[in-house]
């Protein structure tokens, strides 16, 4: 944790200039955790894609062994 | 000669299927599910280009935030001990001298890579706070 220090003096254009920089950099973390959001949505579809994926090629061995099956049986 | 002619003597066998209905439909739902999955691959490849794409904003983003950090740490006044001492006597304490630094190490000159980067200024803002 960072102790309190001695206080300083801001000339008062540089203490704007300080007051908009931290107004921008605010926006733009809001703007950088939207993009997260953005992100983790799309890992979750791709996820999701994934697991489908997987179903499907369950489905396909399944469909296969009942051939294989009905080969045999001849 | 035809190379499909059958051998003399040669017997045909056949097998039987039982249920060639449910055969047909499982090799057509088989086909179906193998479109299905390739589909769902060229699905998958593009989420992740959207992705690299989306990652590749955010690390621009983080770029300009640290740019714009720098740019506010640099409109603050920079003063010295000798200089505090005028202005607030009775405040400034003198504080421990920084050990001496053993941590040095020769300059390499292998190719510094983005990581290094980082991690450097990493340990540049780290002793910052710590002289804070």
């Amino acid at each position: 944790m960072i102790g309190e220090s001695n206080p300083v003096f801001v000339k008062i254009d540089k203490y704007k200039d300080i007051l908009n920089i931290v107004e921008v950099i605010n926006k733009k973390v809001v703007g950088v955790k939207q993009l997260l959001a953005e992100l983790e949505e799309l890992k979750n579809n791709e996820e999701d894609e994934i697991k489908s994926w997987e179903k499907s090629i369950d489905e396909i061995t399944q469909r296969l062994d009942s051939m294989q099956e009905e080969l045999n049986q001849g | 000669m035809k190379m499909n002619k059958r051998i003399e003597g040669e017997q045909e066998f056949f097998m039987r299927i039982t249920n060639p209905n449910a055969f047909r439909k499982n090799l057509l739902e088989t086909s179906k599910m193998t479109l299905t999955i390739i589909k769902q691959t060229q699905k998958i490849k593009q989420l992740r280009e959207l992705k690299q794409e989306l990652m590749s904003r955010i690390s621009r983003e983080v770029k300009e935030l640290k740019l714009l950090m720098e740019k506010a740490d640099d409109l603050m006044p920079a003063y010295n001990k000798a200089e505090l001492k005028k202005y607030f006597p009775e405040q400034a304490t003198p504080k421990e001298q920084p050990a001496a630094r053993t941590d040095f190490k020769p300059k390499s000159h292998a190719p510094v890579s983005e990581m290094d980067k980082l991690s450097k200024a990493i340990d540049d803002i780290q002793r910052k706070l710590q002289s804070l």
